[in-house]
């Protein structure tokens, strides 16, 4: 019925470190929140069945725990509707989370022949037998990626998870996302192995692509938590590179190197948990106290609110992988598995890796830009808005919550060696092999590459030294007494107003220029110019609206398509009767020629012959003479 | 060790000087009368000297993020090949944690401009940012491609290795690679092409548009960061792909190393004389350039292995 | 030495392919010519082959020096537009230059095993044959299509020096005399059209 092995137990750790922060924010968010029992019971029941998902052990439950949390989540979403567009937030989430579910169904139809009650061990004889294995885990990656989203199926996204209240918001991102991955690791790692060298590729092209589009979406956001929500898709693209690159050592059996790559993506994957929780309560904790969630209308709120601006920093620096924050050491890891790329035979794979590498390095360099961009215009400068200026700190149960979280993150930099034995353990127990002693030969201090030679970095000490430096330099500065006036500085030679300091806008303003190709923006620009003149100007409007591309392209024109479709059988069922019939003649044709063709005798002459004599029924039969 | 904390010493004193030389470089080239070579010690003994002026409109951030640029840099410097053959030199700290302490340092600067509320700043800040993303991809895949000629990632290994086994047989993966790096080093320090450090006119600025607001001992702090970080490059782009003369005895070895700090103070002073500055837009071109020359040395140090 | 020369040669064709201005396109052409120069003449060298080293010494003086010049003088007679933009986006090229450099190092791998002597050489100079007709795509001017017609021709006779160990002297020159004709033929050609304005 239930399964504690060492993979279960860590996503249980996971689900418990994301949720009992979330649970004393959340507390201090309900007066907030006018349907009360509502939202608590699905809260409730939507970490319950996270915790479920992740010890099911068969494929009925799973569903089950699946549907469960599904379903409540889109409840959550519903929980506080002020505008027509949570509500279709929602409706698109509804409809995305159950694309998957649908394919997560056929999947283990196929696997488990039918008997659902089946356990995942006794799957993987089925599904060896499978004729054709690349087809589960098509159904796999449909499933799972759509609910992590990862892209092309990331569009539902950024709409679904702002829209929830914010501790259900970090919830979502936070912790949700990853009981997909969970659900990659089991049953790609359990069931589906061994792989073929595509599978991995796959895997690793998305993840490339899907952290470049998150970042690069993120940076043009202004409303801040679709901003953060983006950053998650950025953060999953991540996971799956790392989760890739094992998959194509595994192949290649470099054992080593595949362990390696699968620990760096657990271990990503606990990181994510950790500073997207956080930056999503402290992103809550902002819009809670300016009821506003574009950033535009920040600023200057450090003064306010410190204790919030603290947590949004300490998990700003991680998120952007700068040194010694855990985010920066799975990024290390990761990379450090792309770079033994080296160590491969194949040469056409090893010349693919580096435009990985690019992928992945730009999207840490954008990261930066962001975040810089998300916590100086939140945090830094003057208000922007009557809103903002009033803001205070929240409420000490929101606060708490706030400063566990950070804790978990600084545990995860602080203890990095304790975790990563545990995820070691993992992997040893799905059949990896070891790698914990090569990480950590001489103890906790230094963490080794175990592909490229000489890829060391020293998470402690580079703590403690920059600590060490930073202190006595401000110790120098305040045992000199340097006299320090608080006044006007330059500024331009202006009084600095509000409306003169840079906007979230322009501050991605270059870097949107740059990706015009990409973002084909909408751009409004009113100018009320004075007396004819180019440069004076009474009042002036600029907005740019980014629409994702691939929504765009993919979503709506698949929706056009549907809908051409639909016209058309319509108009054929109800008012063309002779058509219809013909229609049935004609696949019953289909139908035998093609069971002839394909299972009893394969020839090209008789294959050519049914071709044309199935061309000239449709042309007779259906599509009639033109009028 | 004591080898090791000489260099430590060595470059922290060079640091000024070799900007204040690029600068009288310059100003020779333009038959202007040269500053002296000890004009960054003077600013900044008169900078130490002042009263700290903090906008009202500034936060905490004002307060730390100063010493949190400077550090980095600071503890980036213990890191760094060493200079001599059998000096002691850091073996725990590979590349890409080089490059992380690098980032984390701009990432407060960043800060630090958009904190004042000026406009100014928050251009700056937009403009470094938009530069310093376009660097990473670049940064990377060169550490990448030396480290598989210096059989080694680990920044100060990497030195010693390229030192004792200069890459005659990946010649043209080698040349690539410094290539790559020489546009790094300009557009990470903010160097002529990319950034001009001494004016102050709107349309040019970058780094100095973040710390207009600052005065006192913050400039000063924030001044001989940017010239640390000129020396780091600089040391990191001598020990990397000049990798000669650490065979000799302390002193001789050490006036080598020196010379060659001056002899990259010179070109990128002969580059910004010889070039304008180039339009915000059209620097993606030259880091573009600078990516592409990264990949082009992986792949021949790939297919061709050479 | 070769493998520094024929980087050099590399390099020099990719910042051609960057460069917005002609003059500077005029340099890096006389630059990459010079690399090829240098290289007949490391390889004439090694392999005591006098015709290569008179090559290569016509090469420095013809392409690195004669050419340009005569380019250069061209475009300020006719004034030529200086600020050539290449079509395609920097942000495609950064993307699209290192596919190149792979696609043509996988597609010459089969050349590559049938050639014994320099094998690797062979597949940079179709790489740069690629690069340069990339030069002639992405600039709608004449002049940097003429420069991109002149590096075709360079990577042409890397490949004559690298893969064959020089073609036959006569060859050589043959081909100088030809290049001197299309200068001279551009030449003309530029003349009648001012002749007709």
């Amino acid at each position: 019925m239930f399964i504690f092995d060492t993979l279960s137990l860590v996503f249980v750790a996971l689900i418990l470190l994301g949720s009992i922060p979330n649970i004393f924010y959340s507390t201090g968010y309900l007066p907030h929140i006018k349907r009360k029992m509502h939202y608590q019971i699905h809260y409730f029941a939507f970490i319950g069945s996270m915790l479920g998902v992740v010890v099911s052990a068969n494929a009925l439950l799973f569903l089950f725990f699946w549907e469960i949390m599904s379903l409540s989540s889109w409840q959550l979403i519903l929980t506080e509707v002020e505008d027509k567009s949570t509500i279709k937030a929602a409706r698109f989430y509804f409809l995305m989370t159950h694309f998957g579910f649908v394919f997560l169904l056929l999947f283990f139809l196929i696997v488990s022949d039918g008997n659902l009650e089946l356990g995942f061990s006794a799957m993987q004889l089925i599904a060896s037998k499978f004729a054709y294995p690349s087809l589960l885990f098509f159904f796999l990656l449909l499933g799972f990626l759509s609910k992590a989203g990862v892209v092309p199926l990331h569009v539902w996204l950024p709409y679904a998870h702002p829209a929830a209240p914010s501790p259900v918001s970090a919830l979502m991102s936070g912790v949700m996302l990853k009981v997909a991955i969970y659900g990659m690791l089991r049953f790609l790692l359990d069931v589906l192995y061994p792989w073929p060298l595509e599978w991995g590729i796959v895997i690793l092209s998305l993840g490339a692509l899907s952290s470049l589009v998150g970042v690069l979406y993120a940076l043009s956001e202004h409303d801040i938590k679709a901003l953060l929500a983006n950053h998650s898709i950025e953060n999953i693209g991540i996971i799956l590179i790392g989760f890739g690159m094992g998959m194509i050592f595994d192949t290649l059996h470099l054992e080593v190197l595949s362990s390696f790559a699968f620990i760096a993506a657990l271990f990503h994957t606990f990181n994510h948990m950790s500073f997207k929780s956080l930056l999503f309560m402290s992103a809550g904790a902002v819009l809670h106290q300016t009821h506003t969630k574009n950033m535009e209308k920040y600023g200057g709120l450090i003064k306010a609110m410190p204790v919030t601006a603290f947590a949004f920093l300490i998990a700003a620096i991680s998120i952007s992988a700068l040194p010694p924050s855990n985010g920066f050491l799975s990024e290390w890891m990761i990379f450090q598995s792309l770079l033994s790329s080296s160590h491969m035979e194949n040469i056409s794979l090893k010349l693919a890796i580096p435009f990985a590498i690019f992928a992945l390095a730009m999207t840490g360099g954008l990261a930066i830009a962001c975040f810089v961009k998300a916590y100086g215009i939140t945090f830094l400068g003057l208000h922007r808005s009557t809103n903002a200026k009033h803001a205070t700190e929240v409420n000490f149960l929101m606060k708490s919550g706030m400063v566990l979280m950070a804790g978990v993150v600084l545990s995860l930099m602080l203890f990095t060696p304790f975790y990563i034995e545990w995820f070691d353990k993992v992997f040893v127990s799905l059949g990896r092999v070891s790698v914990y002693a090569k990480i950590f030969p001489d103890g906790v201090w230094h963490m080794h590459s175990v592909g490229m030679h000489g890829g060391m970095v020293s998470p402690l000490v580079l703590l403690l030294s920059l600590l060490a430096i930073t202190a006595l330099m401000l110790f120098a500065y305040r045992l000199f007494g340097v006299k320090t006036r608080v006044h006007k500085t330059w500024a331009c030679g202006y009084t600095s107003s509000a409306k003169s300091q840079y906007s979230a806008t322009g501050f991605a303003g270059p870097i949107r220029r740059f990706f015009n190709w990409l973002y084909r923006p909408d751009e409004h620009f009113d100018k009320e110019s004075v007396a004819g003149h180019e440069t004076k100007f009474s009042s002036s409007h600029y907005e740019v609206h980014v629409q994702p591309l691939f929504e765009r392209v993919f979503y709506q024109s698949i929706a056009k398509l549907t809908n051409t479709i639909s016209y058309w059988v319509y108009r054929l069922a109800h008012f063309e009767k002779t058509r219809y019939a013909a229609m049935i003649f004609n696949i019953m044709l289909l139908v035998l020629f093609s069971y002839r063709l394909f299972s009893h005798e394969f020839s090209w002459a008789l294959a050519v012959f049914e071709i044309l004599v199935m061309m000239t029924s449709v042309k007779i039969l259906i599509i009639g003479d033109k009028k | 060790m004591i080898l090791y904390l000489l260099t430590l010493v060595l470059l922290v004193f060079i640091a000024p000087i070799l900007l204040s030389y690029i600068k009288a470089v310059k100003m020779v080239l333009l038959f202007k009368r040269p500053i002296s070579l000890m004009q960054g010690y003077r600013n900044f003994s008169k900078l130490l000297t002042k009263e700290t002026i903090i906008s009202k409109e500034s936060s905490a951030i004002t307060h730390y993020a100063p010493f949190l640029v400077l550090s980095p840099l600071l503890v980036t410097m213990f890191f760094l090949p060493p200079v001599v053959e059998g000096a002691y030199y850091v073996s725990f700290v590979d590349a890409f944690t080089i490059t992380g302490l690098i980032s984390l340092s701009t990432f407060f600067l960043m800060l630090l401009g958009l904190d004042s509320a000026s406009a100014f700043g928050g251009m700056g800040s937009s403009r470094e940012a938009f530069i310093s993303a376009l660097v990473e991809p670049a940064m990377v895949l060169t550490i990448f491609s030396v480290s598989l000629m210096a059989d080694n990632l680990g920044v100060g290994q990497a030195g010693v290795n390229l030192a004792q086994h200069f890459p005659k047989e990946h010649m043209a993966s080698y040349l690539f690679a410094g290539i790559s790096f020489f546009i790094l080093l300009i557009a990470e320090n903010g160097r002529i092409p990319v950034d001009n450090p001494e004016t102050h006119l709107e349309l040019t600025m970058v780094h100095e548009a973040m710390i207009l607001d600052l005065s006192g001992v913050y400039l000063a702090i924030i001044e001989s960061a940017s010239s640390i970080k000129f020396v780091i490059f600089a040391s990191l782009f001598a020990s990397l792909f000049m990798p000669f003369g650490l065979e000799f005895s302390a002193p001789i070895a050490f006036v080598i190393f020196i010379l060659k700090l001056f002899i990259i103070a010179t070109f990128v002073a002969l580059l910004e004389v010889n070039t304008a500055k180039l339009r915000l837009f059209k620097i993606p071109n030259l880091l573009g350039l600078s990516i592409v020359f990264a990949f082009l040395s992986l792949i021949t140090f790939y297919v061709l292995g050479a | 030495m070769v493998d520094f020369l024929i980087g050099l040669f590399l390099a020099s064709l990719i910042v051609a392919l960057f460069t917005t201005r002609l003059y500077r396109l005029l340099l890096w052409y006389s630059l990459n010519s010079l690399t090829l120069g240098l290289l007949a003449l490391t390889i004439g060298s090694n392999i005591d082959d006098d015709g290569m080293l008179v090559t290569g010494v016509i090469t420095i003086l013809i392409k690195a020096v004669g050419i340009p010049y005569i380019l250069k003088n061209l475009s300020q007679k006719f004034h030529f537009v200086r600020q050539i933009t290449p079509e395609i986006k920097v942000q495609y090229a950064i993307m699209l230059v290192p596919a190149i450099l792979v696609f043509t190092f996988y597609l010459s791998e089969p050349i590559v095993n049938m050639i014994h002597t320099n094998a690797n050489y062979v597949a940079i100079s179709i790489s740069s044959l690629f690069l340069s007709l990339l030069l002639m795509m992405e600039h709608s001017n004449v002049a940097p299509k003429i420069i991109g017609f002149l590096t075709l021709e360079n990577s042409l006779f890397l490949l004559g020096i690298t893969a064959t160990n020089g073609m036959p002297m006569l060859v050589e020159l043959g081909i100088f005399f030809d290049l001197l004709m299309a200068i001279v033929v551009i030449n003309l050609l530029f003349h009648k059209e001012e002749m007709k304005v």
